[in-house]
């Protein structure tokens, strides 16, 4: 298996080079841009781990077993979406021996996947499973008509029902600890409601992740029922 | 509790009704909830209960029909109305938010999701409230 690791950083790597030396791993690529992989011939079995922000025109990923991303600040939601990051496919700098194997594996050895932190749910049902899948059924029947209100919307431009449709998500999100689209929930509805938008098509694309992350959770929650 | 007045409950989502009620029956409060779904109709149950007012009213901020600001306003307009208590229950932190529900007299201001402990403060307040009223009277 070839691992090919791609970031313009000299510091990380050389940092990179000094964990594989470490780990023992002998067919590993470094380069510094994404156009240096045109001279390579990829084979079914490589691995490719970059930095997101890494130089260079955004290559065709056929061929590579999987794709991982470095930064090494957080993954922002738009930057998630821009590149289609998957959560699990994201590592912060320094990479260190247990990412690296976890994406050698190809598993993730992240210890909690989950999109969704119900301890609210948990304090507020108390151990009472009944009442926790009635809080579930009653995320399952509005969300998907909510996304579908606020789809909609958007592609209308409609602020006001963006606003108030955003609005009444925000107390599912919070109520089921989707700390991913918190944040980025609250400013959403603020940036509709004053309709002061940076970039249209990045409040496109960040609702597109909201909505996204909101079907990942009800996938997760129906699950739980 | 001993007062047993009702709770009014102002709420257009199903899942913070139930939680609501949860908390309710959590904390062992007796005293009924009753819920409306938007302003318009919290103000008309309000008109047809003249005689048997509520102690306490739970108001979300982002309804349709009449919103909770509006609802608001309406209500301290009232003479009588006026002296019912009114809590904020939002998810939005806005200071702006804040400011407007004190500035139309809101009795406190809450951001969801609520938790008991809050719940159980708040309750507390209240009731501590309507026995100082009951002993005026």
């Amino acid at each position: 298996m070839e691992i090919i690791y791609i970031d313009d950083s000299e510091f990380d790597r050389l940092a990179f080079k000094r964990l594989i030396k470490k780990m023992g791993l002998s067919s590993v690529t470094i380069m510094e841009s994404l156009d240096e992989l045109d001279s390579l011939n990829i084979s079914g079995d490589s691995i490719l781990i970059r930095d997101c922000y890494v130089p260079g025109k955004e290559p065709d990923y056929s061929g590579f077993i999987e794709v991982y991303y470095v930064s090494g600040s957080k993954l922002s939601p738009s930057l998630q979406s821009k590149l289609k990051i998957d959560t699990d496919h994201f590592y912060l700098k320094p990479i260190k021996e247990d990412d690296l194997e976890s994406m050698i594996k190809g598993t993730s050895v992240k210890e909690n996947d989950s999109s969704l932190d119900l301890s609210y749910l948990d304090e507020l049902s108390d151990g009472d499973e009944d009442f926790k899948r009635e809080m579930v059924k009653v995320f399952l029947k509005e969300v998907p008509d909510q996304i579908d209100v606020l789809l909609d919307a958007v592609k209308n431009q409609d602020f006001k029902k963006i606003a108030e449709t955003i609005h009444a998500l925000r107390t599912k999100i919070r109520t089921f600890g989707i700390l991913s689209i918190d944040e980025l929930s609250e400013n959403l509805e603020y940036t509709a409601k004053t309709k002061s938008f940076d970039s249209w098509t990045k409040f496109e694309s960040e609702v597109g992740y909201l909505t996204s992350e909101l079907k990942k959770s009800a996938t997760e929650l129906e699950n739980m029922i | 509790m001993k007062n047993q007045r009702s709770v009014l409950l102002l709420e257009d989502s199903a899942l913070e009704i139930k939680k609501v009620e949860r908390a309710f029956q959590k904390l062992g409060f007796e005293n009924t909830l009753v819920s409306k779904i938007n302003g318009k109709e919290g103000l008309a149950w309000l008109m047809e209960n003249q005689d048997n007012l509520p102690g306490l009213i739970l108001l979300d901020l982002n309804m349709p029909i009449m919103d909770g600001f509006e609802f608001l306003e309406k209500v301290k307009e009232d003479k009588v109305l006026k002296m019912i208590p009114v809590v904020i229950m939002t998810t939005s932190k806005h200071p702006s938010d804040k400011l407007k529900g004190f500035e139309r007299q809101a009795a406190g201001y809450m951001v969801k999701p609520v938790r008991y402990s809050d719940f159980l403060e708040m309750l507390s307040t209240m009731k501590h409230y309507w026995d100082i009223s009951e002993l005026a009277t």
